[in-house]
């Protein structure tokens, strides 16, 4: 009996042993959100982290040019705008101080170069050069200046990986910044993303943007998630849906910020 | 031992491939795969036992370094691929070029359905959806990179 068990296992043991390591993957994913499963893979990836520096410096020696006249029409627009919001901050310095209200802005961010965004089409993490050492932890909002990007998942020493929006996984609590109306984002393959069950009595318009709600521990209020790009309601429902675009694209991202305390 | 190092050198220029120039290539977010090309080639070269053990190893790493998906799903399609292609092993030759490049390509095939179908499991996105989206631009990209380096080898060979 026994001999025949062994002798069917020798003569299979290709078959065995793909169903031992495809075992073995289930097993893996099923723990992909093990808090050691997520520090040794940050581990992993500071060792592998040289792999990445010849994709940096080309993407750094082609992007410098057309990042340089970017910023040049950028720092002329900001300039413009700036003295605009100064008016503004003045006055609703002058107008919090009214009101007996505390200064709130104060975030403690560390910038972070992004060293890699994933080989899928569906990549739903980036990898930022910045880890334990600058004092990252797991579930720290990523933003950059267009609006949010993710959360940081996986820390080592010296590099994070960071969940992105774009995770169809991916799930955020927003505010529509004119309507105030709260919902949950959920993001799209094409790269959009929607928020269902809004109320029909809310009066949302494309352009409208939208923010963090400030209900997560995770994300600070007020950071720019996207812009409406189309409302619409479904027929016989009670609520209304909207498209929304986020303005940072993970395609082209160099820089990011972590948010480490707000 | 010789042969191990090439092994991993090869591996790091897959990784370095896959990083560097398949960005370049990539349209509407499809790039070619090299690391599953290299996998393949392994798998044809040593068979499935080594085929799958080496897509297994590579596709963890991929997945640990964060360039693949979730952990552990590139090291699952990755030794189904390795374990397919390994069939080949020693029959490369009795098949003309169609049977081969078909036979591979179904590999391929079946290598993105399993991996965009985990991928997607939570969402409401038909398997017609995926196909047409993901799977079979990723099929056909990834083939033409096969073929092409299948083509340089035998050139080189010959």
């Amino acid at each position: 009996m026994w001999r025949k068990i062994l002798s069917i296992l020798f003569d299979f043991y290709d078959y065995f042993l793909l169903i031992l390591l495809i075992f073995i993957s289930f097993l893996i994913l099923f723990m992909n959100e093990a808090p050691e499963l997520r520090s040794f893979q940050g581990d992993v990836a500071d060792v592998f982290s040289f792999i990445h520096f010849p994709g940096i410096w080309l993407d750094e020696l082609s992007g410098l040019l057309k990042e340089n006249e970017a910023l040049k029409q950028e720092n002329l627009q900001l300039k413009l705008q700036n003295v605009e919001f100064k008016e503004a901050y003045l006055e609703n310095r002058r107008l919090k101080k009214m009101l007996g209200f505390l200064d709130s802005t104060a975030y403690e961010i560390v910038p972070a170069k992004v060293i890699n965004r994933g080989t899928t089409p569906i990549a739903n993490s980036i990898l930022l050069n910045v880890g334990k050492n600058e004092g990252i932890t797991p579930n720290l909002a990523v933003i950059s200046i267009k609006g949010i990007i993710g959360k940081t998942i996986a820390v080592g020493d010296k590099t994070t990986q960071c969940q992105i929006f774009q995770d169809v996984n991916f799930r955020l609590s927003v505010k529509f910044q004119n309507s105030r109306v709260l919902g949950i984002v959920m993001w799209q393959s094409d790269g959009s993303a929607v928020v269902r069950e809004i109320p029909n009595t809310a009066e949302i318009h494309p352009g409208e943007l939208v923010l963090t709600s400030g209900y997560s521990k995770i994300y600070p209020p007020n950071i720019i998630v996207g812009e409406v790009i189309e409302v619409y309601q479904a027929e016989n429902e009670p609520f209304q849906s909207a498209i929304i675009r986020s303005n940072a694209d993970i395609n082209t991202i160099e820089e990011a910020f972590v948010i480490l305390s707000y | 031992m010789k042969k191990f190092l090439i092994l991993i050198g090869f591996s790091l220029l897959a990784i370095l491939l896959q990083l560097v120039v398949a960005p370049w290539f990539s349209i509407q977010g499809i790039k070619p795969d090299f690391i599953l090309v290299l996998v393949m080639f392994v798998a044809i070269l040593y068979g499935r036992v080594y085929g799958q053990l080496y897509g297994f190893g590579f596709g963890l790493i991929v997945d640990m370094i964060g360039i693949g998906s979730f952990l552990g799903l590139s090291a699952m399609v990755k030794s189904i691929a390795g374990f397919l292609a390994g069939y080949l092993k020693g029959r490369r030759n009795r098949f003309n070029s169609f049977t081969l490049y078909t036979f591979t390509c179904f590999i391929i095939f079946f290598h993105y359905l399993i991996f965009f179908l985990i991928n997607f499991h939570s969402t409401d996105y038909t398997i017609q959806f995926l196909v047409v989206r993901y799977i079979l631009p990723e099929t056909i990209y990834t083939s033409v990179l096969f073929i092409v380096f299948d083509y340089i080898l035998s050139l080189s060979n010959d």
